[in-house]
């Protein structure tokens, strides 16, 4: 499903290099819910990214559904993470000023898809995710929680076959956390969607299928 | 301290090169604005030379029917001559009347005499006018050097003439300019008895175009009503005695109907003729000012808007800086020294542009000192307006809570 | 798509009132000042009536008499019109008139005063007035110098009341003249046709007027057709350069131009000498240009702050697909739909500042109006305004990396 092959990545400033990834190779297969942990600074998230398309790798290649990625020009990568890919990040990153039903639309936008079958679409990720009698409120309205579910509604709207989550619960309390956890576990099972989570707790990476886990841009195991 | 906010802006020069120009744009606007007031009030303030207040224009002309008809020009400028003294004295003899002088263009006026000429590479231009020795008293004019003409010129081979200073140091430079000629490329070559043109004295000013307009070189050639090489006037100008009422004028036309019957008349206070010239000079320079405060205002409001959203988006940084010992009032200050470090460079480079200005106003009109004090003004300007821009969000950034700060995402 | 950018637009323009007002005022006031502008000049050399033939008219309003080094300004003189602008090959009509001159007449002791112009015949059939009452006084009238007059309505107003004005007389430059018409209000700043009182040009006590060369007199041409226009130009311009003026001390040759009325304002701004003009003129282009500038940058720096603060969206939106240009789009539409609401402030502006201006009096008779060309100007002006303001930090955002974006954008 996902393959990366000898992946490096290098941040270049004026003087300095980082490395943030040297090396990296890992395989997920369809269906698998993997986690990465990892201390902070060891290059958990440049690899989501990396994976997410939203980071080019310095060397090396990625392979998403069996095709590998080959040029990184922006038009073409947008149209594959809208395809294939459906993100959710610690802070949310909801849009302030659309609200719940809009926000979830916003990837089937990019796609063309007409406005009824937007919303009846946006509407079915948010009953998935339990939030059916709040589409019409704005994210400062809702708590963190529920913000993250939003989130995971606007990943899954678009029927993407990975999903990749930066840290979900990083921000929530342990009970709602767990609650996020679970409804992405559920996903998982239910709808067969590859699942990628960067986490830095113990207890949640133990309900993962497997861990990746890194130190300093490698990985170890 | 310093060197940490040149560093801070320079790091940040990509979102503060935009607000440069902004500042760099409104400061040329300003200075466009500060300078012309500058100039105007500048100009307002000086002297004009004469004294409006109690002087009327009487504007004579041939009535119809009674024109020359066959005879030559000569004869024609002879009878002219002579209607003119005639009216003149007609006028003296007035109760009311202080004095009475012909001249050629009276000032206010709508056309205008002018000579140019080259001098040995250089051009002088000057406007004129001419006139009998009566009008020192009529406008009260100061003679600085030399004397005024007067019947002593009578009879001699040159035109006697009164200039102005800056006449006399465009053409004369330093030197004295009493009995020197001023340079003529003259008429036709086959006109008949030319004559020099000789400085007998020189007067403070004579700004006889505006209220607002600059001190320019000027002047005026004496008329000698019997001498037959002179022209006659067409404008007589009149000193009343003080608080004589308006409908005088009247008075004064059908005198002179009476005493001149080929020539009609019309009479104007100088002073009604003074003031809608300046309205008509001031009333769009004050549309443009208007136009520029309501500019500052939008510039105003633009630069406040964006400095808060600075503020705002510069929270965390605010609140490490208080963490590590900043005072609210350090963090105010830096908030407008900010500003102000692009304002000084923006009015660096404004500076530079504007102070070339002098060298392409024609005809002197720009000094460089009146740039210079535009400049000036203008940068205080801006400094005052960029200042009051980052007050509010200063403010803002000062009241920044530092653990709230840190937390924030 | 639409419907979304639209529904964002409006949420993000009133989450963000203080800006939105902002740029809504930046916008709407460049705009009344471009309308009120077009508003004044239109309203000065537009084609508007009395002046029915302007595009195939010439005026000559300015001479000059000059010698090696001497010179005389002024307006034409009536011996130079006599000598140099009767029949002009391709001219329909020729009229010589004076400029307005204030008079002073007195109703009931009180003192009037009066804009007087002196004109001919043919002045009332090169300009099309609109009369309330009777009608203009002919060549006839002009060359008998009868003591007839053709009056404002408002000096009809001020000088008989709510009456009939024909029929009633005016003492004028110690005459009394008979009202034969009235027109309607002429605005001040139309140079040509204005005055409160025309009176037939012979009437004048004075002929210095029609015989000399620089004097105050104007004349007005009306060609047979646009095409006729070059042609009349040359030969008044040949005629003038063939006059003989030896006779006058210290000037040797005249010089005058027929020019259209746009012409004689441009210079009437900048000067003669072809050199201040270039300068004037390139002062003022100078200027116009600062002043487009500044509420462009003004709104570009607003529009970068307000996006700047939503590089997160920026990020989401790359991360679930928009391409470059989609965003740019995006940023683009929020701000034209800005621009185009602070445009419509602005017309409403402009109409309110017209309509005052009209009423203060500044400009005696002042018609100033919104017309449909100054205001699609307007609105054109208005979205390229909000492209080009929008495009620059939109273009500066979809650029950014998305990683970066969701870190929380360029530092």
């Amino acid at each position: 499903m996902i393959r990366l092959e000898n992946v490096e990545k290098v941040y270049r400033t004026d003087r300095i290099e980082t490395i943030a990834l040297s090396n990296v190779s890992l395989d997920v297969a369809e269906g698998e819910f993997v986690s990465i942990m990892g201390p902070s600074g060891s290059g958990k998230s440049t690899l989501l990214h990396v994976m997410g398309l939203l980071d080019a790798p310095t060397k090396g290649s990625v392979t998403l559904n069996g095709r590998k990625v080959e040029s990184y020009f922006d038009a073409a990568l947008a149209k594959v993470r809208n395809a294939e890919l459906g993100f959710v990040f610690q802070t949310f990153h909801l849009v302030p000023d659309l609200s719940v039903l809009d926000n979830v639309e916003v990837p089937l936008l990019y796609r063309g898809t007409g406005g009824k079958e937007r919303r009846k679409r946006a509407e079915a990720a948010l009953e998935r995710v339990g939030l059916s009698a709040r589409t019409r409120h704005y994210p400062s309205q809702l708590s963190g929680g529920q913000q993250q579910r939003v989130a995971i509604a606007r990943a899954i709207v678009g029927a993407p076959r990975i999903l990749l989550a930066d840290e979900p619960t990083g921000n929530l309390d342990s009970a709602t956390g767990d609650d996020v956890l679970d409804l992405l576990k559920d996903l998982n099972t239910r709808e067969r969607c590859t699942v990628v989570m960067v986490t830095h707790d113990e207890r949640q990476a133990a309900k993962t299928h497997r861990t990746v886990r890194l130190f300093d841009g490698r990985p170890v195991s | 301290m310093t060197r940490h906010l040149f560093r801070l802006v320079w790091n940040r020069r990509r979102s503060h090169l935009l607000v440069g120009l902004e500042i760099l744009v409104s400061f040329l606007i300003v200075f466009v604005v500060a300078v012309l007031s500058v100039t105007t009030f500048g100009n307002a303030r000086q002297p004009v030379g004469f004294s409006v207040k109690d002087v009327t224009v009487v504007e004579a002309g041939l009535k119809k029917g009674m024109s020359g008809g066959d005879r030559s020009g000569e004869d024609q400028a002879g009878e002219d001559r002579e209607r003119m003294r005639r009216a003149l004295e007609a006028v003296r003899r007035l109760d009311g009347v202080e004095s009475a002088a012909g001249v050629y263009l009276a000032p206010y006026g709508s056309g205008n005499a002018r000579n140019a000429q080259e001098v040995s590479g250089r051009r002088i231009e000057y406007g004129y006018t001419e006139a009998t020795d009566e009008l020192l008293e009529v406008l009260k004019l100061q003679v600085v050097a030399g004397r005024w003409f007067s019947r002593e010129d009578d009879g001699r081979p040159y035109r006697a003439a009164v200039v102005t200073r800056e006449l006399a140091r465009e053409v004369f430079g330093g030197e004295d300019p009493v009995g020197k000629d001023l340079p003529d490329a003259g008429g036709p070559p086959e006109e008949p008895a030319r004559r020099a043109i000789r400085v007998v004295g020189v007067v403070a000013a004579y700004r006889e175009r505006n209220v607002y307009s600059a001190a320019e070189p000027f002047a005026i050639f004496r008329t000698d009503l019997s001498n037959p090489a002179d022209s006659a006037p067409s404008r007589i100008v009149v000193r009343l005695r003080p608080g004589t009422p308006r409908d005088f004028e009247e008075k004064l036309v059908t005198t002179l109907e009476a005493t001149v019957g080929e020539w009609s008349f019309t009479a104007e206070p100088l002073e009604v003729t003074r003031d809608s010239a300046a309205r008509r000079q001031l009333v769009p320079m004050l549309a443009g000012a208007l136009v520029g405060a309501f500019l500052m205002l939008l510039v105003a409001l633009g630069l406040t808007g964006v400095l808060w959203q600075n503020v705002t988006r510069r929270t965390r940084e605010i609140g490490l800086r208080r963490a590590t010992g900043a005072t609210a009032r350090h963090v105010a200050v830096q908030v407008v020294m900010e500003v102000w470090i692009v304002t000084a460079l923006a009015v660096l480079v404004g500076g530079a542009v504007a102070l070339q200005a002098p060298l392409f106003v024609p005809g002197g009109l720009l000094t460089a000192a009146d740039a210079l004090s535009g400049a000036a003004l203008a940068a205080l300007a801006l400094f005052a307006l960029t200042g009051l821009c980052a007050a509010y969000p200063g403010w803002l950034a000062a009241r920044v809570d530092p653990s709230e700060a840190l937390r924030y995402e | 798509m639409l419907g979304h950018t639209l529904k964002s637009t409006v949420r993000v323009l009133l989450r963000r009132k203080f800006f939105t007002a902002v740029s809504l005022f930046g916008v709407a006031l460049t705009l009344v000042v471009l309308v009120v502008a077009a508003a004044l000049l239109d309203h000065t050399f537009g084609p508007h009536p009395p002046e029915v033939y302007s595009g195939r008219s010439l005026g000559i309003f300015r001479a000059s008499l000059k010698g090696k080094s001497w010179t005389r300004n002024g307006g034409p003189g009536g011996r130079l019109l006599e000598t140099c602008a009767r029949a002009l090959p391709g001219a329909e009509i020729t009229s010589f008139y004076s400029a307005q001159d204030q008079e002073v007449t007195y109703r009931d002791g009180e003192r009037v005063s009066l804009w007087v112009k002196r004109t001919d015949g043919a002045f009332w059939r090169a300009l099309h007035f609109r009369f309330l009452e009777g009608g203009p006084f002919t060549d006839a009238d002009d060359a008998a110098a009868n003591a007839v007059a053709v009056v404002n309505d408002a000096t009809r107003r001020k000088l008989f009341g709510d009456g009939r004005g024909v029929g009633k007389t005016l003492r004028l430059d110690g005459r009394t003249f008979t009202v034969v018409g009235v027109v309607a209000d002429v605005p001040f700043l139309r140079a040509v046709p204005f005055a409160d009182v025309w009176l037939p040009a012979r009437t004048a006590r004075s002929d210095a007027e029609a015989r000399a060369w620089v004097g105050e007199l104007r004349a007005l041409i009306v060609a047979r057709s646009r095409a006729d226009l070059p042609g009349i130009r040359e030969e008044y311009r040949r005629r003038v350069a063939a006059v003989d003026v030896s006779a006058e001390p210290r000037f040797d040759r005249l010089e005058s131009e027929a020019e259209s009325f746009l012409e004689m304002g441009a210079r009437g701004m900048a000067g003669t000498s072809p050199h201040r003009a270039a300068l004037a003129v390139a002062f003022f282009i100078a200027l116009a240009v600062c002043f487009m500038a500044l509420p462009a940058l003004n709104l570009v720096n607003l529009a970068l702050s307000r996006i700047l603060e939503r590089s997160s969206e920026v990020g989401v939106r790359k991360a679930f697909g928009a391409t470059r240009w989609r965003l740019v789009l995006q940023f683009v539409t929020e701000n034209v739909i800005l621009s185009l609401a602070g445009g419509a402030l602005g017309i409403v502006l402009s109409a309110g500042v017209l309509s005052a201006v009209n009423q203060s009096g500044l400009i005696p008779y002042a018609q100033l109006a919104l017309n449909v060309r100054v205001l699609l100007w307007g609105l054109l002006a208005t979205c390229v305004f909000g492209v080009l303001s929008g495009a620059l930090p939109a273009l500066r955002m979809s650029r950014l990396h998305p990683v970066e974006a969701l870190q929380g954008g360029p530092r």
